[in-house]
């Protein structure tokens, strides 16, 4: 299922080249401890093993950037970045604001409603976070849909995601430490669907 | 090439006598020498102290966290727990450590005799108690990155101390620097670029890295406080200031900062391991091209830390996730080298008995293990999705830290023990002790892994009653205890075989290799 | 003779420093910021001037209840009725030094049938199905709060005529069944809150980081108060009434990590006031008794975000 990235498939890949790389080089250790047969690899070996290396280097920075410019594109498309949180800009099918603080979050939708710890979207809505750091560093997170971000006070945060299809609700946390209340600083994100 | 040179260049030499060093310590010794082996004994008791106390404060954490809804410790005094183990393992424990080791081993492997600069050294020690002592005292909660605004206005009178600590740990670590790259330099243009021993080139590599970066640590510390105390802003956006100042100058500190244990660790690994092999490495220039390496790129790939708090990704997040990707070729050289020189030949019976050898191999594979496993913390999209801030993060360092340079630098006292007490410790309780380090650490790091990968946050006292948090959580404060249970094993195991463990042998990591296996202590020309 | 120094030194250390850190129990303070953001997003416009309206669209039954709020309601009145006010649990208050909470009287207290029933609409919580734990493929986590718990919350409690109504509301009727559902537990606890109405006197209360400018207001049964609240201090608070027995009875979870994501009820509750606003409502004290105003927002209130209103001799020691 996709995440805000679009990372399924990126995100698979990734985690199955990381096993696979670290399972080669564990069992090289090992061969290297027990098994009898010597091999004193020739210097070539090493030039290849480095030619190797980056291409993973170049395949990893490359990926990472096409998915990241691809979640990029709406935010940069929409003018948001430029100018800041403007009711005119028109990308998303919704837009949030959202205010962290010591310690929750208030949201307040287009509507200018707000609401303290709950934020409400449809399913599979395009949802643009304008997110505005009340005092310290804060974090958000929606682990149901996969994305992170840290904001510090006076700069503005945009992130946006496509909220989960099954209605419901999701946890949002903090994930910076901004003080004696981050391990309670929770929301929900509330997918509203067959009526509750 | 000789291969006289060669012993020379890896250490193969035997350079050191036992001898009761420790035994015949006397308080003066203690506080005021300035013989290497004194200071670097001293050094590396009050880390294995530090790492007592961060121990500590990590069982009291962990055993909060071991269910959800525990009540036992309240958030503040949580996080001032935190706060302390991470600043004392890193400050406190692993890098004086592995480079109170480097200080025991240079004079011999590099050829001075004497420790240069050893009058820097002390006062680099005694300005790390200052530090620890102020540390403790201002009880901080700020976590050991203490991030402003909220570093700022974490409350407490003595919270200042907090910072000036962190002044006084910068202090102490350029002095570090000054030494190692006095003693590096001095062997360097002695012997010849070409024919310096690999403790050498990460000594300069070291030195590099902390009079490079230590500066602006010593400047963050001072900011801190002249913002706590209201004179300058330059931090708090409430008065005018920037974070992203914080974190462009903190870090720019922050990511040599873990290099600064890695490169002794690594060059301690270099010393060591051809001495068990009975053979050189597979690679001299291949080692000396990776510490340099290391070096370059350890300054400037610092934007990592704080790429989600960005809300573009322009030129220097892609900069930064290229090059912090080019990262790991510096570590994967190393652990080619390590990796050939075991396979190349038969690996003698006394490497395999010996206990600091086993810390050896068992740190080169939680090398492997975080140092792959970053490729994606590296990139930016699956920081953005599941890394940033999870235990993702803590898993990676603590396989590094924990998993390669505790072991690492367990395995460099285990092998220096019959050199400064005069005898062997206990097999029994050292095997004891690294079978349950391997466990508790692989454990714990695995559980962290997979926590992280479900998104488990960073720096909370309590969480959640869900089922992928639960059962894992308890099982890493398990992992965690037994980490405990063999640090207690290894205090008992250097204390007991101090005055009873039998006496050492001339060279007791003589190569004791096997007949006719053909590997004889110098390859043939 | 070094070994056993150090040995020595760091066994100190070892229990000096964890006694220090934890032993010792040092009060929760948090230093707030100099300026607040928001008001500066209201000057920038990105946030409209004036309170806000709040979104009807989040239900009650969002936030859930737990299944112990209830029990622990129940066990805390009758301590109530026992005389004194015990801590349940790990429910430790701990308020910082100066809270100014003292005691008047001996605080015999007659709490009478603040039963604690939890009435939210007709009870059926409709979380996302349980937790799928994440696969090796990245499937997408559905990290929906507690698995199990309260996801059948049947309408329970002492016979309780409003709670029968508010069971067959449908959702537009839910609001107001709410409504009923506050007033009727409020006249049993003695003090009922209403958005207006007519007031025998006037107060003047002032929220800031972290207290509240008269943490103690004297009443008197039969008196209508106007409380004018406003928040001067930087970041947003909550505002609510509740019976000593309900404080009491969710303080067992506090501390827990799903704080903010539960509901609990209150004789009166404003969940949002942010810097620079200012609300009014009218308080009739209608028997004698004790009452607790607070911001429940995590640590505010054991930082001293705390007050009590009460009656002639009323006034619980905290």
């Amino acid at each position: 299922m996709e995440t805000a990235l679009g990372l399924t498939g990126y995100q698979a890949t990734m985690m199955i080249l990381v096993f696979a790389v670290l399972g080669l080089g564990i069992a090289a250790l090992f061969l290297a401890l027990f098994l009898p047969a010597r091999w004193r690899p020739p210097y070539w070996v090493e030039f290849a093993f480095v030619v190797l290396l980056l291409a993973l280097v170049w395949y990893g920075d490359r990926e990472s950037a096409e998915v990241f410019a691809a979640y990029q594109a709406p935010l940069e498309e929409s003018g948001v970045l430029e100018a800041g949180y403007d009711p005119a800009v028109g990308n998303f099918d919704r837009t949030i604001r959202v205010l962290a603080f010591q310690w929750g979050y208030a949201f307040v939708n287009e509507e200018d409603e707000i609401s303290r710890n709950a934020a409400v979207v449809k399913p599979g809505e395009r949802v643009l976070f304008s997110i505005f750091a009340n005092d310290v560093i804060h974090g958000f997170n929606i682990p149901a849909v996969g994305i992170t971000a840290e904001f510090d006070p006076g700069r503005e945060r945009n992130v946006w995601i496509r909220a989960p299809e099954k209605p419901g609700k999701y946890l949002i946390q903090c994930l910076n430490y901004c003080g004696v209340g981050h391990a309670q600083m929770k929301a929900w994100l509330v997918v509203e669907g067959a009526e509750t | 090439m000789a291969s006289e040179l060669d012993a020379v260049r890896m250490g193969e030499m035997p350079h050191w006598e036992p001898a009761d060093v420790l035994g015949t310590m006397t308080l003066s010794n203690l506080l005021f020498s300035n013989d290497y082996r004194h200071i670097a004994l001293k050094g590396i008791l009050t880390s294995v102290v530090m790492l007592g106390l961060g121990g500590l404060m990590a069982m009291l954490f962990r055993t909060e966290l071991a269910l959800p809804d525990l009540q036992l410790i309240d958030a503040r005094p949580y996080m001032s727990l935190m706060t302390l183990h991470g600043m004392l393992m890193v400050f406190g424990f692993i890098i004086p450590l592995v480079i109170a080791l480097n200080y025991y081993m240079m004079p011999k492997v590099l050829g001075t005799g004497q420790l240069l600069l050893a009058g820097a050294a002390q006062w680099s020690y005694w300005t790390l108690i200052l530090a620890a002592v102020a540390l403790v005292i201002a009880r901080p909660d700020f976590t050991w990155t203490f991030y402003p605004p909220m570093s700022l206005r974490v409350g407490g009178d003595l919270v200042w101390l907090g910072y000036v600590a962190i002044a006084l740990v910068a202090v102490s670590e350029f002095l570090a620097g000054a030494v190692l790259m006095r003693n590096g330099w001095e062997a360097a243009t002695r012997l010849g670029w070409g024919k310096l021993p690999l403790m050498g080139w990460g000594a300069i590599s070291e030195g590099i890295l902390l009079l490079g970066s230590t500066p602006i640590l010593g400047l963050v510390g001072i900011v801190m406080l002249t913002d706590w105390l209201e004179l300058t802003a330059m931090f708090d956006p409430a008065r005018g200031g920037d974070v992203m100042t914080f974190m462009y100058m903190f870090w720019f500190y922050g990511h040599p900062a873990v290099y600064l244990p890695l490169m002794p660790a690594i060059a301690v690994l270099y010393t060591l391991l051809p001495r068990f092999l009975g053979r050189p490495v597979w690679s001299y220039w291949s080692a000396v091209i990776a510490f340099s390496l290391l070096t370059v790129l350890g300054f400037i790939v610092y934007p990592h830390h704080f790429q989600p708090a960005e809300n573009v990704s322009g030129l220097l997040q892609r900069a930064a996730q290229l090059l912090t990707l080019a990262i790991f070729i510096p570590s994967t050289l190393h652990v080619f080298n390590w990796i050939a020189s075991l396979w190349s030949d038969e690996i003698p019976r006394s490497a395999r008995r010996a206990i600091p050898f086993k810390f050896l191999i068992a740190s080169i594979f939680f090398l492997m293990l975080g140092g792959v496993t970053a490729y994606v913390n590296a990139q930016i999209a699956t920081d953005s999705a599941f890394v940033h801030n999870t235990y993702f993060v803590p898993a990676h360092f603590h396989a590094m830290f924990a998993g390669f340079m505790a072991n690492m630098a367990m395995a460099g006292i285990y092998f220096l023990y019959p050199y400064f007490t005069g005898r062997m410790y206990s097999q029994v309780l050292g095997n004891l002790h690294f079978w349950s380090w391997q466990i508790g650490i692989f454990t714990k790091v695995m559980m962290m892994y997979y926590l992280g990968y479900v998104y488990f946050p960073r720096w909370v006292v309590d969480y959640l009653d869900l089922p992928q948090w639960s059962g894992a959580q308890l099982a890493l404060t398990g992992g965690a205890y037994l980490i405990g249970l063999g640090f207690i094993v290894f205090v008992v195991n250097m204390m007991w075989s101090a005055s009873r463990g039998a006496k050492a042998t001339d060279d007791p990591w003589a190569v004791d290799a096997e007949p006719g296996a053909g590997a004889a202590p110098v390859p043939a020309e | 003779m070094i070994m056993r120094l150090f040995l020595v030194a760091g066994l100190l250390l070892l229990g000096g420093t964890a006694y220090f850190v934890v032993g010792q129990r040092p009060p929760t303070v948090q230093v707030t910021p100099t300026a607040s953001e928001i008001v500066n997003l209201r000057q920038e416009g990105i946030l409209p001037a004036g309170i806000m309206a709040e979104n009807e669209e989040i239900e009650h039954e969002v936030f859930g209840v737990s299944p112990e709020d209830k029990e622990m309601i129940e066990r805390a009145t009758e301590n109530m009725d026992m005389g004194g006010m015990k801590m349940e649990g790990d429910g430790q208050m701990e308020m910082a030094e100066d809270s100014g909470m003292k005691a008047e009287g001996d605080g015999q207290m007659d709490m009478a049938g603040d039963s604690g029933t939890k009435t939210e609409g007709d009870g059926q919580m409709d979380m996302a199905e349980g937790s799928e734990t994440q696969t090796e493929g990245g499937e997408q986590m559905d990290m929906a709060g507690e698995s199990g718990g309260d996801s059948d919350m049947k309408m329970e409690g002492d016979a309780d005529h409003a709670a029968e109504e508010a069971a067959d509301a449908d959702h537009a009727g839910e609001a107001e069944a709410e409504e009923q559902e506050r007033l009727m537990a409020g006249k049993m606890a003695g003090l009922i809150i209403r958005d207006d109405g007519e007031f025998d006197r006037e107060v003047r209360l002032l929220m800031s980081e972290w207290t509240f400018s008269n943490l103690q207001i004297d009443a008197k049964p039969g008196e209508r108060i106007k409380f004018t609240l406003s928040n001067d201090g930087k970041i947003p608070h909550e505002f609510m009434f509740m019976s000593m027995a309900a404080m009491q009875g969710v303080n067992y979870r506090a501390k827990r990590a799903d704080w903010n994501l539960l509901e609990h009820e209150a004789l009166y509750e404003k969940s949002l006031i942010l810097p620079g606003e200012e609300i009014t409502f009218v308080a009739e004290v209608l028997q004698p008794g004790a009452w607790m105003f607070m911001c429940m927002l995590p640590y505010h209130m054991q930082m001293g975000m705390m007050g009590q209103m009460a009656t002639e001799g009323m006034a619980m020691q905290m």
